[in-house]
Protein backbone atom coordinates (compact mmCIF):
# COMPACT_ATOMS: atom_id res chain seq x y z
CA UNK A 1 0.00 0.00 0.00
CA UNK A 2 0.98 3.58 -0.69
CA UNK A 3 2.11 5.32 2.50
CA UNK A 4 -0.32 7.97 1.35
CA UNK A 5 -2.82 9.69 -1.40
CA UNK A 6 -2.19 13.08 -1.91
CA UNK A 7 -4.67 15.06 -2.78
CA UNK A 8 -4.14 15.79 -5.64
CA UNK A 9 -2.77 12.33 -7.05
CA UNK A 10 -4.00 10.69 -9.97
CA UNK A 11 -6.59 7.88 -9.46
CA UNK A 12 -5.22 4.81 -7.60
CA UNK A 13 -5.65 2.53 -10.58
CA UNK A 14 -3.30 4.15 -13.38
CA UNK A 15 -0.38 3.81 -10.71
CA UNK A 16 1.10 0.85 -9.74
CA UNK A 17 4.99 2.01 -11.23
CA UNK A 18 3.57 4.63 -13.71
CA UNK A 19 4.86 7.59 -12.07
CA UNK A 20 8.18 7.88 -13.59
CA UNK A 21 7.58 5.53 -16.99
CA UNK A 22 5.76 8.64 -19.58
CA UNK A 23 3.51 6.94 -22.01
CA UNK A 24 4.95 6.59 -25.58
CA UNK A 25 3.26 9.33 -26.91
CA UNK A 26 4.93 11.79 -23.76
CA UNK A 27 8.74 10.36 -25.05
CA UNK A 28 7.24 11.10 -28.93
CA UNK A 29 6.89 14.65 -27.84
CA UNK A 30 8.96 15.49 -25.13
CA UNK A 31 12.08 14.37 -27.21
CA UNK A 32 11.60 13.21 -30.52
CA UNK A 33 12.65 16.49 -31.86
CA UNK A 34 16.12 16.09 -29.75
CA UNK A 35 16.78 12.49 -30.31
CA UNK A 36 16.10 13.27 -34.46
CA UNK A 37 19.16 15.99 -33.88
CA UNK A 38 21.36 14.05 -32.15
CA UNK A 39 21.05 11.67 -34.90
CA UNK A 40 21.99 13.88 -36.86
CA UNK A 41 25.13 14.98 -35.01
CA UNK A 42 25.85 11.51 -34.50
CA UNK A 43 26.36 11.27 -38.03
CA UNK A 44 23.23 10.35 -39.73
CA UNK A 45 22.13 12.39 -42.73
CA UNK A 46 19.49 15.01 -42.64
CA UNK A 47 17.41 12.62 -45.26
CA UNK A 48 17.82 9.76 -43.10
CA UNK A 49 17.07 11.12 -39.84
CA UNK A 50 13.15 10.64 -40.04
CA UNK A 51 14.16 6.82 -40.72
CA UNK A 52 16.35 6.15 -38.36
CA UNK A 53 14.38 7.94 -35.99
CA UNK A 54 11.55 5.90 -36.44
CA UNK A 55 13.57 3.50 -35.67
CA UNK A 56 14.50 4.78 -32.44
CA UNK A 57 10.73 5.33 -31.38
CA UNK A 58 10.17 1.39 -32.78
CA UNK A 59 12.60 0.17 -30.21
CA UNK A 60 11.11 2.71 -27.58
CA UNK A 61 7.72 1.15 -28.08
CA UNK A 62 9.17 -2.17 -27.93
CA UNK A 63 11.06 -2.22 -24.65
CA UNK A 64 9.62 0.57 -22.93
CA UNK A 65 7.56 -2.21 -21.13
CA UNK A 66 11.27 -3.30 -19.21
CA UNK A 67 12.47 0.21 -18.96
CA UNK A 68 13.30 0.38 -15.16
CA UNK A 69 12.25 3.83 -14.78
CA UNK A 70 15.94 5.30 -13.42
CA UNK A 71 17.17 7.53 -15.90
CA UNK A 72 14.96 8.34 -19.00
CA UNK A 73 16.98 10.28 -21.03
CA UNK A 74 20.45 7.60 -20.64
CA UNK A 75 18.41 5.44 -21.77
CA UNK A 76 16.71 6.99 -25.09
CA UNK A 77 20.05 8.50 -26.14
CA UNK A 78 21.28 5.14 -25.61
CA UNK A 79 19.25 3.43 -27.91
CA UNK A 80 19.65 6.82 -30.01
CA UNK A 81 23.02 5.98 -29.83
CA UNK A 82 23.08 2.58 -31.25
CA UNK A 83 20.81 3.40 -34.29
CA UNK A 84 23.32 5.67 -35.36
CA UNK A 85 25.64 3.66 -34.92
CA UNK A 86 24.13 0.47 -36.60
CA UNK A 87 23.09 2.94 -39.25
CA UNK A 88 26.73 4.08 -39.71
CA UNK A 89 27.93 0.41 -39.83
CA UNK A 90 25.24 -0.88 -42.54
CA UNK A 91 25.76 2.68 -44.51
CA UNK A 92 29.43 2.06 -44.68
CA UNK A 93 29.53 -1.58 -46.13
CA UNK A 94 26.98 0.31 -48.81
CA UNK A 95 28.89 3.66 -49.27
CA UNK A 96 30.61 6.00 -47.29
CA UNK A 97 28.30 8.31 -45.28
CA UNK A 98 28.00 11.34 -46.76
CA UNK A 99 27.66 14.52 -44.79
CA UNK A 100 25.17 16.13 -46.45
CA UNK A 101 24.17 19.47 -46.57
CA UNK A 102 22.75 21.15 -44.23
CA UNK A 103 18.66 22.45 -43.84
CA UNK A 104 17.98 25.69 -45.56
CA UNK A 105 18.49 28.10 -43.18
CA UNK A 106 14.79 28.91 -41.68
CA UNK A 107 13.54 32.13 -43.52
CA UNK A 108 16.26 34.57 -43.96
CA UNK A 109 16.74 36.55 -40.53
CA UNK A 110 19.50 38.28 -41.63
CA UNK A 111 21.84 36.88 -44.20
CA UNK A 112 25.16 37.24 -42.73
CA UNK A 113 24.16 35.84 -39.43
CA UNK A 114 22.52 32.95 -40.98
CA UNK A 115 25.29 32.48 -43.25
CA UNK A 116 28.07 32.47 -40.39
CA UNK A 117 25.59 30.09 -38.51
CA UNK A 118 25.79 27.42 -41.43
CA UNK A 119 29.67 27.44 -41.90
CA UNK A 120 29.76 27.10 -37.98
CA UNK A 121 27.15 24.27 -38.15
CA UNK A 122 29.62 22.94 -40.92
CA UNK A 123 32.29 23.01 -39.46
CA UNK A 124 31.49 21.73 -36.26
CA UNK A 125 29.89 18.77 -38.30
CA UNK A 126 33.08 18.14 -39.93
CA UNK A 127 35.29 18.37 -36.64
CA UNK A 128 32.41 15.82 -35.57
CA UNK A 129 33.29 13.56 -38.44
CA UNK A 130 36.76 13.68 -37.25
CA UNK A 131 36.40 12.20 -33.71
CA UNK A 132 35.94 8.21 -33.57
CA UNK A 133 32.53 6.81 -32.55
CA UNK A 134 33.08 7.06 -28.52
CA UNK A 135 34.09 10.54 -28.52
CA UNK A 136 31.69 11.92 -30.67
CA UNK A 137 29.06 10.05 -28.74
CA UNK A 138 30.08 11.46 -25.48
CA UNK A 139 30.50 14.98 -27.01
CA UNK A 140 27.30 14.91 -28.64
CA UNK A 141 25.24 14.14 -25.59
CA UNK A 142 26.96 16.17 -23.37
CA UNK A 143 27.68 19.51 -25.02
CA UNK A 144 24.92 19.63 -27.41
CA UNK A 145 22.34 17.39 -25.69
CA UNK A 146 23.02 18.55 -22.05
CA UNK A 147 23.02 15.13 -20.78
CA UNK A 148 24.70 14.59 -17.21
CA UNK A 149 27.82 12.84 -16.96
CA UNK A 150 25.98 10.16 -15.38
CA UNK A 151 23.45 10.16 -18.23
CA UNK A 152 26.14 9.87 -20.67
CA UNK A 153 27.65 7.25 -18.76
CA UNK A 154 24.34 5.22 -19.14
CA UNK A 155 23.19 6.26 -22.07
CA UNK A 156 26.78 4.63 -23.82
CA UNK A 157 27.36 2.15 -21.24
CA UNK A 158 30.62 2.94 -20.02
CA UNK A 159 31.82 3.81 -16.37
CA UNK A 160 31.56 7.72 -15.73
CA UNK A 161 35.38 8.10 -15.48
CA UNK A 162 35.57 6.96 -18.78
CA UNK A 163 33.21 9.23 -20.22
CA UNK A 164 34.76 11.97 -18.37
CA UNK A 165 38.04 11.23 -20.49
CA UNK A 166 36.18 10.65 -23.44
CA UNK A 167 34.61 14.32 -23.76
CA UNK A 168 38.02 15.90 -22.56
CA UNK A 169 39.71 14.47 -25.33
CA UNK A 170 37.12 15.38 -27.69
CA UNK A 171 36.56 18.70 -26.29
CA UNK A 172 40.52 18.82 -27.16
CA UNK A 173 40.68 17.39 -30.57
CA UNK A 174 37.80 19.49 -31.41
CA UNK A 175 38.92 22.93 -30.37
CA UNK A 176 42.11 22.04 -32.46
CA UNK A 177 40.02 20.78 -35.52
CA UNK A 178 38.02 23.70 -35.60
CA UNK A 179 40.53 26.65 -35.18
CA UNK A 180 41.86 24.69 -38.17
CA UNK A 181 39.16 24.78 -40.10
CA UNK A 182 38.74 28.73 -39.63
CA UNK A 183 42.16 29.24 -40.63
CA UNK A 184 41.37 27.21 -43.82
CA UNK A 185 38.32 28.96 -44.12
CA UNK A 186 40.05 32.09 -44.03
CA UNK A 187 42.73 31.72 -46.38
CA UNK A 188 40.44 30.04 -49.32
CA UNK A 189 36.51 30.48 -48.49
CA UNK A 190 35.72 33.91 -49.08
CA UNK A 191 34.61 33.47 -52.48
CA UNK A 192 31.06 33.85 -51.91
CA UNK A 193 31.53 37.32 -50.60
CA UNK A 194 32.88 38.39 -54.37
CA UNK B 1 21.52 14.61 -10.08
CA UNK B 2 24.58 14.03 -9.18
CA UNK B 3 26.61 10.81 -10.35
CA UNK B 4 27.65 8.49 -7.54
CA UNK B 5 31.08 8.96 -8.02
CA UNK B 6 31.04 12.47 -6.34
CA UNK B 7 34.86 13.61 -7.66
CA UNK B 8 33.57 12.95 -10.94
CA UNK B 9 32.41 16.69 -12.10
CA UNK B 10 32.58 18.31 -15.63
CA UNK B 11 31.56 21.73 -16.49
CA UNK B 12 30.21 22.18 -20.34
CA UNK B 13 32.30 24.25 -22.45
CA UNK B 14 32.01 27.43 -21.96
CA UNK B 15 32.42 30.57 -24.36
CA UNK B 16 35.65 31.72 -23.00
CA UNK B 17 37.27 27.80 -23.36
CA UNK B 18 36.68 28.15 -27.19
CA UNK B 19 34.61 30.95 -28.33
CA UNK B 20 33.96 29.61 -31.90
CA UNK B 21 33.57 26.10 -31.23
CA UNK B 22 30.83 27.96 -28.38
CA UNK B 23 29.02 29.23 -31.07
CA UNK B 24 28.72 26.49 -33.11
CA UNK B 25 27.63 24.54 -30.81
CA UNK B 26 24.84 27.14 -29.98
CA UNK B 27 23.78 26.90 -33.77
CA UNK B 28 24.10 23.37 -33.95
CA UNK B 29 21.22 23.01 -31.11
CA UNK B 30 18.71 25.30 -32.45
CA UNK B 31 18.49 22.61 -35.72
CA UNK B 32 15.74 20.70 -34.55
CA UNK B 33 13.13 18.94 -37.14
CA UNK B 34 10.22 21.00 -38.18
CA UNK B 35 7.12 19.90 -36.96
CA UNK B 36 5.66 18.57 -40.67
CA UNK B 37 8.86 16.43 -40.43
CA UNK B 38 7.30 15.24 -36.81
CA UNK B 39 3.80 14.74 -38.47
CA UNK B 40 5.41 13.20 -41.32
CA UNK B 41 7.35 10.80 -38.26
CA UNK B 42 4.48 10.59 -36.50
CA UNK B 43 1.81 9.25 -39.36
CA UNK B 44 4.01 6.99 -40.66
CA UNK B 45 4.74 5.22 -36.59
CA UNK B 46 0.90 5.21 -36.90
CA UNK B 47 1.34 2.67 -40.01
CA UNK B 48 2.96 0.61 -38.24
CA UNK B 49 0.71 0.09 -35.74
CA UNK B 50 2.91 2.36 -33.43
CA UNK B 51 0.39 5.32 -32.06
CA UNK B 52 2.23 8.17 -30.75
CA UNK B 53 -1.10 10.47 -30.36
CA UNK B 54 -1.30 12.44 -26.97
CA UNK B 55 -3.58 10.17 -24.46
CA UNK B 56 -3.80 7.20 -26.22
CA UNK B 57 -5.23 5.15 -23.11
CA UNK B 58 -7.76 7.89 -21.77
CA UNK B 59 -9.56 5.34 -24.30
CA UNK B 60 -11.28 3.72 -21.70
CA UNK B 61 -12.85 6.14 -19.94
CA UNK B 62 -15.00 8.86 -22.10
CA UNK B 63 -12.43 11.86 -22.84
CA UNK B 64 -13.69 15.32 -22.69
CA UNK B 65 -14.03 16.22 -26.30
CA UNK B 66 -10.76 18.01 -26.92
CA UNK B 67 -9.00 14.14 -25.90
CA UNK B 68 -11.05 12.91 -28.08
CA UNK B 69 -10.77 14.82 -31.16
CA UNK B 70 -6.71 14.31 -30.67
CA UNK B 71 -7.50 10.82 -30.13
CA UNK B 72 -9.59 10.57 -33.54
CA UNK B 73 -6.52 12.48 -34.99
CA UNK B 74 -4.27 9.88 -34.02
CA UNK B 75 -6.23 6.93 -34.76
CA UNK B 76 -7.55 8.07 -37.40
CA UNK B 77 -4.76 9.39 -39.15
CA UNK B 78 -3.86 6.17 -40.41
CA UNK B 79 -7.05 4.93 -41.73
CA UNK B 80 -8.20 8.10 -43.41
CA UNK B 81 -5.10 8.30 -45.20
CA UNK B 82 -4.63 4.68 -46.57
CA UNK B 83 -8.34 5.15 -47.36
CA UNK B 84 -7.20 8.57 -49.50
CA UNK B 85 -4.46 6.39 -51.43
CA UNK B 86 -7.11 3.90 -51.94
CA UNK B 87 -9.10 6.14 -53.27
CA UNK B 88 -6.93 7.98 -55.36
CA UNK B 89 -5.50 4.97 -57.30
CA UNK B 90 -8.66 3.25 -57.53
CA UNK B 91 -10.82 6.51 -58.89
CA UNK B 92 -8.41 8.83 -60.13
CA UNK B 93 -11.30 11.26 -61.39
CA UNK B 94 -12.21 12.19 -57.44
CA UNK B 95 -9.25 13.60 -56.66
CA UNK B 96 -10.05 16.63 -58.82
CA UNK B 97 -12.00 18.51 -56.72
CA UNK B 98 -9.97 17.14 -53.61
CA UNK B 99 -6.49 18.96 -55.56
CA UNK B 100 -8.50 22.09 -56.24
CA UNK B 101 -9.81 22.24 -52.60
CA UNK B 102 -5.80 21.64 -51.86
CA UNK B 103 -5.09 24.25 -53.67
CA UNK B 104 -6.74 26.72 -51.94
CA UNK B 105 -5.49 25.14 -48.85
CA UNK B 106 -2.16 25.81 -49.75
CA UNK B 107 -2.74 29.06 -50.49
CA UNK B 108 -4.72 29.53 -47.43
CA UNK B 109 -1.76 28.52 -45.75
CA UNK B 110 1.13 30.62 -47.61
CA UNK B 111 4.29 30.31 -48.37
CA UNK B 112 4.39 29.30 -51.97
CA UNK B 113 7.87 27.95 -51.75
CA UNK B 114 6.78 25.74 -49.78
CA UNK B 115 3.32 25.13 -51.66
CA UNK B 116 5.14 22.21 -53.86
CA UNK B 117 5.79 20.36 -50.76
CA UNK B 118 2.66 21.28 -48.69
CA UNK B 119 0.16 20.80 -51.52
CA UNK B 120 1.12 16.85 -51.82
CA UNK B 121 0.02 16.62 -47.70
CA UNK B 122 -2.58 18.81 -48.49
CA UNK B 123 -3.99 17.19 -51.12
CA UNK B 124 -3.95 13.79 -49.37
CA UNK B 125 -5.55 15.35 -46.24
CA UNK B 126 -8.24 16.48 -48.29
CA UNK B 127 -8.96 13.37 -50.13
CA UNK B 128 -9.08 11.73 -46.71
CA UNK B 129 -11.21 14.37 -45.67
CA UNK B 130 -13.71 13.15 -48.22
CA UNK B 131 -13.61 9.22 -46.15
CA UNK B 132 -14.34 11.52 -42.69
CA UNK B 133 -17.21 12.20 -40.96
CA UNK B 134 -18.23 15.23 -41.22
CA UNK B 135 -19.04 15.87 -37.77
CA UNK B 136 -15.54 15.36 -36.76
CA UNK B 137 -13.43 18.73 -37.89
CA UNK B 138 -10.68 17.11 -40.06
CA UNK B 139 -9.29 14.14 -38.39
CA UNK B 140 -6.76 13.78 -41.71
CA UNK B 141 -5.12 16.74 -40.31
CA UNK B 142 -2.16 15.46 -39.11
CA UNK B 143 -0.19 16.35 -36.26
CA UNK B 144 1.72 19.00 -38.17
CA UNK B 145 -1.28 20.82 -38.14
CA UNK B 146 -1.65 20.35 -33.94
CA UNK B 147 1.50 21.54 -33.60
CA UNK B 148 1.23 24.78 -35.80
CA UNK B 149 -1.87 25.59 -34.61
CA UNK B 150 -2.20 29.01 -36.25
CA UNK B 151 -3.35 27.45 -39.59
CA UNK B 152 -6.13 25.84 -39.01
CA UNK B 153 -9.10 26.11 -39.82
CA UNK B 154 -9.16 25.93 -43.94
CA UNK B 155 -9.51 21.77 -44.31
CA UNK B 156 -13.37 21.58 -43.16
CA UNK B 157 -14.37 24.46 -44.43
CA UNK B 158 -12.98 23.55 -48.04
CA UNK B 159 -13.86 19.94 -47.81
CA UNK B 160 -17.50 20.34 -47.04
CA UNK B 161 -19.01 21.01 -50.15
CA UNK B 162 -17.30 17.58 -51.44
CA UNK B 163 -19.98 14.65 -50.37
CA UNK B 164 -18.33 12.91 -47.60
CA UNK B 165 -18.38 9.14 -48.11
CA UNK B 166 -20.15 6.91 -45.75
CA UNK B 167 -18.10 6.22 -42.69
CA UNK B 168 -18.52 2.36 -42.60
CA UNK B 169 -16.34 2.38 -45.21
CA UNK B 170 -13.08 4.31 -43.44
CA UNK B 171 -13.70 1.41 -40.67
CA UNK B 172 -12.02 -1.68 -42.17
CA UNK B 173 -8.58 0.44 -43.07
CA UNK B 174 -9.27 1.91 -39.61
CA UNK B 175 -9.87 -1.55 -38.47
CA UNK B 176 -6.88 -3.81 -40.12
CA UNK B 177 -4.83 -0.91 -38.44
CA UNK B 178 -5.83 -1.36 -35.13
CA UNK B 179 -5.38 -5.63 -35.52
CA UNK B 180 -2.27 -5.19 -37.06
CA UNK B 181 -0.81 -3.21 -33.96
CA UNK B 182 -1.76 -6.06 -31.34
CA UNK B 183 1.33 -8.41 -31.61
CA UNK B 184 3.38 -5.47 -31.19
CA UNK B 185 1.32 -3.56 -28.56
CA UNK B 186 2.69 -2.51 -25.10
CA UNK B 187 0.51 -4.69 -22.32
CA UNK B 188 -0.97 -1.65 -21.65
CA UNK B 189 -3.73 -1.83 -24.38
CA UNK B 190 -6.27 -3.94 -23.39
CA UNK B 191 -8.43 -4.38 -26.63
CA UNK B 192 -5.61 -6.36 -28.15
CA UNK B 193 -6.42 -9.02 -26.35
CA UNK B 194 -8.21 -11.14 -28.47
CA UNK B 195 -5.98 -13.30 -30.72
CA UNK B 196 -6.90 -13.18 -34.04
CA UNK B 197 -6.39 -16.05 -36.78
CA UNK B 198 -4.93 -14.49 -38.96
CA UNK B 199 -4.51 -16.62 -42.25
CA UNK B 200 -2.01 -14.54 -44.08
CA UNK B 201 -0.46 -10.63 -42.83
CA UNK B 202 -2.23 -7.99 -42.83
CA UNK B 203 -0.43 -5.38 -45.03
CA UNK B 204 0.13 -2.89 -42.11
CA UNK B 205 2.09 -6.22 -40.03
CA UNK B 206 4.08 -7.02 -43.13
CA UNK B 207 5.46 -3.59 -43.76
CA UNK B 208 5.96 -2.97 -40.20
CA UNK B 209 7.53 -6.38 -40.10
CA UNK B 210 9.47 -5.30 -43.48
CA UNK B 211 10.59 -1.76 -42.05
CA UNK B 212 11.68 -3.30 -38.38
CA UNK B 213 14.27 -5.68 -40.56
CA UNK B 214 15.70 -2.81 -42.84
CA UNK B 215 18.44 -1.93 -41.13
CA UNK B 216 19.39 -5.31 -39.82
CA UNK B 217 19.11 -7.51 -42.56
CA UNK B 218 18.35 -5.58 -45.88
CA UNK B 219 17.74 -8.93 -47.28
CA UNK B 220 14.40 -9.57 -45.35
CA UNK B 221 13.16 -6.06 -45.61
CA UNK B 222 12.96 -6.88 -49.53
CA UNK B 223 11.70 -9.97 -49.40
CA UNK B 224 8.84 -8.78 -46.96
CA UNK B 225 8.55 -6.24 -49.22
CA UNK B 226 7.90 -8.52 -52.18
CA UNK B 227 5.63 -10.26 -50.45
CA UNK B 228 3.35 -7.24 -49.78
CA UNK B 229 3.51 -6.83 -53.23
CA UNK B 230 2.52 -10.63 -53.66
CA UNK B 231 -0.36 -10.48 -51.61
CA UNK B 232 -1.32 -6.85 -52.12
CA UNK B 233 -0.71 -5.54 -55.22
CA UNK B 234 -3.13 -3.12 -55.06
CA UNK B 235 -3.12 -2.36 -51.48
CA UNK B 236 -3.16 1.15 -49.64
CA UNK B 237 0.60 1.33 -48.74
CA UNK B 238 2.26 0.63 -51.90
CA UNK B 239 3.79 3.91 -51.10
CA UNK B 240 5.22 2.75 -48.35
CA UNK B 241 6.15 -1.03 -49.61
CA UNK B 242 7.93 0.77 -51.99
CA UNK B 243 9.87 3.70 -49.76
CA UNK B 244 10.93 0.28 -47.67
CA UNK B 245 11.66 -1.74 -50.90
CA UNK B 246 13.84 0.96 -52.35
CA UNK B 247 15.32 1.59 -48.95
CA UNK B 248 16.57 -2.02 -48.62
CA UNK B 249 18.11 -2.26 -52.59
CA UNK B 250 20.31 0.91 -51.27
CA UNK B 251 21.14 -0.53 -48.22
CA UNK B 252 21.80 -3.57 -50.17
CA UNK B 253 24.38 -1.37 -52.16
CA UNK B 254 22.25 -2.39 -55.63
CA UNK B 255 21.98 1.03 -56.76
CA UNK B 256 20.99 0.30 -60.56
CA UNK B 257 17.79 -1.55 -58.79
CA UNK B 258 17.72 2.10 -56.71
CA UNK B 259 17.72 4.14 -60.04
CA UNK B 260 14.83 1.98 -61.50
CA UNK B 261 12.42 1.72 -59.05
CA UNK B 262 12.70 5.20 -57.90
CA UNK B 263 11.86 6.32 -61.47
CA UNK B 264 9.25 3.96 -61.62
CA UNK B 265 7.95 5.43 -58.20
CA UNK B 266 8.00 8.55 -59.74
CA UNK B 267 6.14 7.52 -62.45
CA UNK B 268 3.49 5.86 -60.39
CA UNK B 269 3.39 8.79 -57.62
CA UNK B 270 4.12 11.90 -58.74
CA UNK B 271 2.93 13.94 -55.81
CA UNK B 272 3.80 11.52 -53.57
CA UNK B 273 4.46 12.36 -49.99
CA UNK B 274 7.43 10.13 -49.89
CA UNK B 275 8.89 11.49 -53.35
CA UNK B 276 11.64 13.59 -51.22
CA UNK B 277 12.96 10.27 -49.55
CA UNK B 278 13.24 8.39 -52.47
CA UNK B 279 14.75 10.81 -54.55
CA UNK B 280 17.24 11.07 -51.49
CA UNK B 281 17.57 7.88 -51.80
CA UNK B 282 18.14 7.58 -55.18
CA UNK B 283 21.18 9.86 -55.59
Amino acid sequence: MPPFYGVDEPPAEASTQAANVPTLAEIFQQHTPFLWRALINLGVPAAEAQDQCQEIMITVHRRLASFDGASLRGWLYGICVRVASDYRRSARVRREVLTDALPEASDSIDLAESLDRERNARRLRTALEALDEPKRAAFVLFEIEELTLAEVSEAVGAPLQTVYSRIKAAREQMRRTFADQAVNDSKGGISEAG
Amino acid sequence: MKPDNGQIDLQRLRSTDAPELYRAIGAVKQQLPDPQQLAALAASLSQMGISVAPSAQASTATPPSATRLKLLIGAGVVGPIALALLLWQSAPQSTAPAASASAALAQAVGSPEESGVRSNEVSQRSASALASDSAVPSPSSSASEVAATDHRPPPVASAEPLKPVPRVVAAPATESVRSATAPAARNANPETAAPGVVARPTEVALLRDARLALNGSPNEALALAEQHRALYPRGAMVQERELIAISALARLGRHSAVLARAAQFERDFPTSPYRKQVNALAQ
